[in-house]
């Protein structure tokens, strides 16, 4: 039997009194898009930090191609295949476009020279659509920009996973449009996918399965129809009585 | 810019070159104290202006090397072997301080590392039997004239100083440099794209306690006696800062620049404010501070200054 | 008992030391500048009491709050001046900045008053307190007391005024202070002046009981580092607590060690600190 992708077994994390997340158990076969959604608060991020190393979990473990990965440092993760944007995007503001994502080829994605760095970070930045910004300084992009260049630092590290932390936040309709048409040919190039996302309309039309954190606990995994009308989720993003309803409705029919 | 640097440092050369020549003892010293703030000021950048992490344990390097070559020196070895030890000593104390204070930041990483600096320094002044304490320590007299002393020292510290150019560029423009601008710009980015920001900082640090030390060690001789006072002198540190502060931190030579105007303005305050040199230091380093907050380049672009004066207001 | 002694003795100390490091901290909490002219300012306040007692027999008890006062206008000065230029900048800017001013005062001090060490003589001595089991100075008592009601009213001061409620808000963020109408500037020009009259009553009260000397500086720095870093940034009853620990082990280790290694064990503590708990025993996360 193969080994899943990423799999996260029974991990916590605590943070001083409050446990962030709470024994979540997850498997993400190669080749998935998956959704990762909950309300404000959940842990998705913390989830994120957890599997990219810049936490550790408190109880648990975090496998990733079949060899623990948790306790491991972030940039040993990034250099194994796990690649990561940030909810606040993180570009280096000085330096050049080109220049960030040479840092993440040369580094994590581990060219051997210079040179060979920079071609292939201008690929990413052509996959990104981005090219030709490459000598603008990153401080000097627009958000819609920073996004993209912020992906493209991720691709430069060739991941096996990409985890993608609200890359669309702040996209009016055309850019997120354009996001969606991005991520898709990312994941059609073998790119296993994980994203949290806000917008349910954005979830629904590209991931074929939904996870949904509440307060940190795993509350629904399947997929998108089967989420929508599951009442624990109802509950936690709507309130108890719309979930009363949903059940209802369910019996009914 | 590589014809800029070329001839700069061509200039450089040549007017050191002038003073060895000139036979006058006064202008050596200054060209030797010029080497030795080069070479603290460049090391100094390697952590401070490429990594951004505000170390203000430059002192406790260098009288860290003044101490191990002049003990070397007392039990008769040579200054190339002190200098060599002083290396080393200071290399393996850089890393074992690295791995305590560097996973802090901002003021918590500089106090941490002042505070460093007079702890040793308190260490020097009580272990009496190998440092002989607040007496200080007595470093043998090289033989010759004292121009041929002179020229000497001018030519070890120079060395020093070439040393620490080459660990300059070197980093600059190496994978370690690149690494170490991605960690100044954003460390949490780094190490999300594969930087081993550990590593490197470690090594940054490494580097700038070295140099300080090899130039403590030529200090120590030159200067053939050395208290901890003296040498742990915290303007030690301080100088060197305000000299890349002047000179600019984001290209490897602009400490040598940043020596060099000090230096010569230092020069004018001993002639004319003897009494209140320390004083007119602070004046010093407070005007630079506040009018020049970006280096010699506000110069350059006199505009800007004014501009920025007038939008200081919060 | 020698133990009750010790804890009493190290309990005064640390009294005194609360007012010391109160001010050190607001200006590193609320200007996220650590103010290397603090020592300085404190042994400033020293001087004018001294001289305030010298030339006109004033009891320094009575002169403290005029040396806050005093060092007040100056605090306010320098930072309307020349702080408020860098405000914002990174800390080797404010660092070095401060440095320097603190270069400027030190020497100024050292002209004037030489670096002879001083000590203000109290007529009539005000004797000690006999409670059998341990002997209390009363000029300590007095001194320590002052302190803590000086750093007690900072606390007040701070949690209930409109001035107050308007520093605490700039400290937490100054351009959500200012969108709601406080002029960040003008509350960084009234802290740094309070934190430097906060410096200079201390610096009264310590003059009634230590010798002073412009040397003296760079050891009362080094013990408000100590005690933010102890205590945690922008929490006064965190400086309080932090005083009162620093005090008690300095006069645990003078028995054991002896009093000259004062400032190096409290640089190892702040040190260890460093390493194992940045954020103190108390405080928030300060600016880093």
């Amino acid at each position: 039997m193969t080994h899943a992708l990423l799999r996260l077994n029974h991990v916590s994390r605590r943070f001083g009194g409050v446990l962030a997340i709470q024994d979540v158990s997850l498997e993400v076969q190669t080749g998935e898009l998956v959704g990762l959604i909950g309300p404000n608060g959940a842990g998705k991020t913390t989830l994120i930090n957890l599997i990219t190393g810049v936490l550790k979990p408190t109880h648990g473990e975090i496998e990733f191609e079949g060899s623990k990965i948790s306790g491991h440092a972030p940039h040993q993760i990034a250099r194994s295949g796990i690649a990561r944007t940030f909810q606040i995007v993180q570009p280096f503001p000085e330096m050049s476009v080109i220049e960030n994502v040479t840092a993440a080829t040369l580094f994590g994605g581990r060219a051997e020279s210079f040179e060979l760095a920079r071609t292939r970070a201008a690929e990413a930045l052509e996959q990104c659509g981005i090219m030709d910004l490459a000598e603008q300084p990153a401080a000097a992009l627009a958000l819609a920009q920073r996004k993209r260049l912020e992906l493209a630092k991720g691709l430069a590290l060739r991941p096996r996973l990409l985890l993608l932390d609200e890359v669309n936040a702040g996209l009016n309709a055309s850019e997120l449009d354009r996001a969606i048409v991005l991520i898709r040919s990312i994941a059609a190039k073998g790119v296993t996918v994980i994203l949290t996302e806000h917008l349910m309309r954005l979830v629904m039309q590209l991931c074929d399965r939904i996870v949904v954190l509440h307060h940190g606990e795993l509350i629904a995994d399947g997929t998108p129809d089967a989420v929508v009308k599951d009442p624990h989720v109802i509950r936690a993003y709507l309130g108890s009585k719309f979930a009363a309803d949903a059940g209802r409705a369910e019996t009914a029919s | 810019m590589k014809w800029g640097t070329t001839a700069a440092g061509l200039v450089l050369f040549f007017a050191m070159l002038a003073c060895a020549i000139s036979g006058d003892n006064y202008l050596i010293r200054m060209a030797t104290t010029f080497a030795m703030y080069s070479t603290l000021a460049l090391s100094w950048n390697l952590i401070g202006g490429f990594t951004g992490y505000p170390s203000f344990a430059t002192a406790a390097f260098f009288g860290l090397g003044a101490y191990a070559s002049g003990v070397m020196e007392l039990h008769g070895f040579s200054l190339l072997s002190g200098v060599v030890v002083a290396g080393f000593v200071a290399g393996f104390f850089a890393l074992a301080l690295g791995a305590l204070v560097l996973h802090l930041r901002g003021h918590y990483f500089a106090i941490a590392t002042l505070v460093v600096a007079d702890v040793v320094r308190e260490f020097a002044n009580n272990a009496e039997s190998l440092t002989g304490g607040g007496m200080g320590l007595n470093v043998p007299l090289r033989h010759g004239s004292p121009h041929s002393q002179a020229l000497f020292y001018l030519l070890a510290m120079s060395l020093c100083a070439i040393v620490a150019i080459f660990a300059a560029k070197g980093v600059f423009k190496s994978r370690l440099g690149f690494g170490l601008r991605c960690i100044a710009q954003n460390e949490a980015a780094a190490a999300s794209i594969g930087v081993n920001a550990r590593a490197y900082k470690t090594a940054a640090f490494a580097l700038s306690g070295v140099f300080p030390a090899l130039a403590g060690a030529v200090y120590a001789s030159w200067v053939t006696y050395i208290d901890p006072t003296d040498v742990f002198d915290v303007l030690l540190t301080i100088k060197p800062i305000v000299m890349v502060l002047i000179g600019g931190s984001s290209i490897w030579f602009g400490p040598i620049v940043g020596a060099f105007v000090f230096i010569v303005l230092e020069e004018f305050v001993w002639r004319h404010l003897l009494n209140f040199h320390t004083g007119s230091l602070g004046i010093l380093i407070a005007l630079l501070i506040v009018f020049l907050p970006g280096g010699l380049r506000s110069l350059i672009h006199p505009h800007n200054v004014f501009q920025r004066l007038r939008r200081a207001r919060p | 008992m020698l133990f009750l002694q010790v804890m009493a003795d190290g309990l005064l100390l640390g009294g005194l030391y609360a007012s010391i490091a109160a001010g050190f901290s607001l200006v590193w909490g609320v200007l996220n500048i650590i103010n290397l002219m603090h020592g300085s300012f404190i042994v400033l306040g020293a001087y004018l009491a001294y001289f305030a007692n010298q030339r006109y027999g004033i009891n320094p008890f009575l002169f403290f709050p005029v040396a806050g006062a005093a060092l007040f206008v100056i605090g306010f000065v320098i930072q309307r001046l020349v702080l408020n230029r860098v405000i914002g900048k990174t800390v080797l800017i404010t660092l070095t900045l401060t440095f320097g001013l603190d270069l400027v005062l030190s020497d100024l001090m050292l002209q004037a008053f030489g670096a002879d060490y001083r000590k203000l003589v109290l007529h009539p001595s005000l004797g000690l307190l006999d409670l059998h089991l341990v002997v209390i100075p009363l000029d300590r008592l007095f001194a320590t007391a002052a302190s803590l009601a000086a750093t007690c009213l900072l606390w007040i001061l701070l949690r209930s005024t409109r001035l107050g409620r308007a520093i605490v808000a700039v400290r937490m963020d100054a351009g959500a202070a200012s969108l709601m109408g406080v002029r960040a500037e003008a509350v960084y020009a009234v802290t740094f002046g309070i934190a430097a009259a906060m410096a200079g009553l201390s610096g009264s009260l310590l003059a009634a009981i230590f010798p002073i000397s412009p040397l003296m500086s760079g050891a009362y720095l080094a013990k408000s580092f100590v005690i933010c870093v102890l205590g945690g940034l922008g929490s006064v009853p965190g400086v309080i607590v932090a005083g009162l620990l620093l005090g008690m082990i300095e006069s645990i280790s003078s028995i054991v060690v002896g009093p000259n290694f004062s400032t190096t064990i409290s640089f190892v503590l702040l040190l260890s600190l460093l390493f194992f708990r940045p954020n103190g025993l108390f405080g928030r996360r300060g600016f880093e």
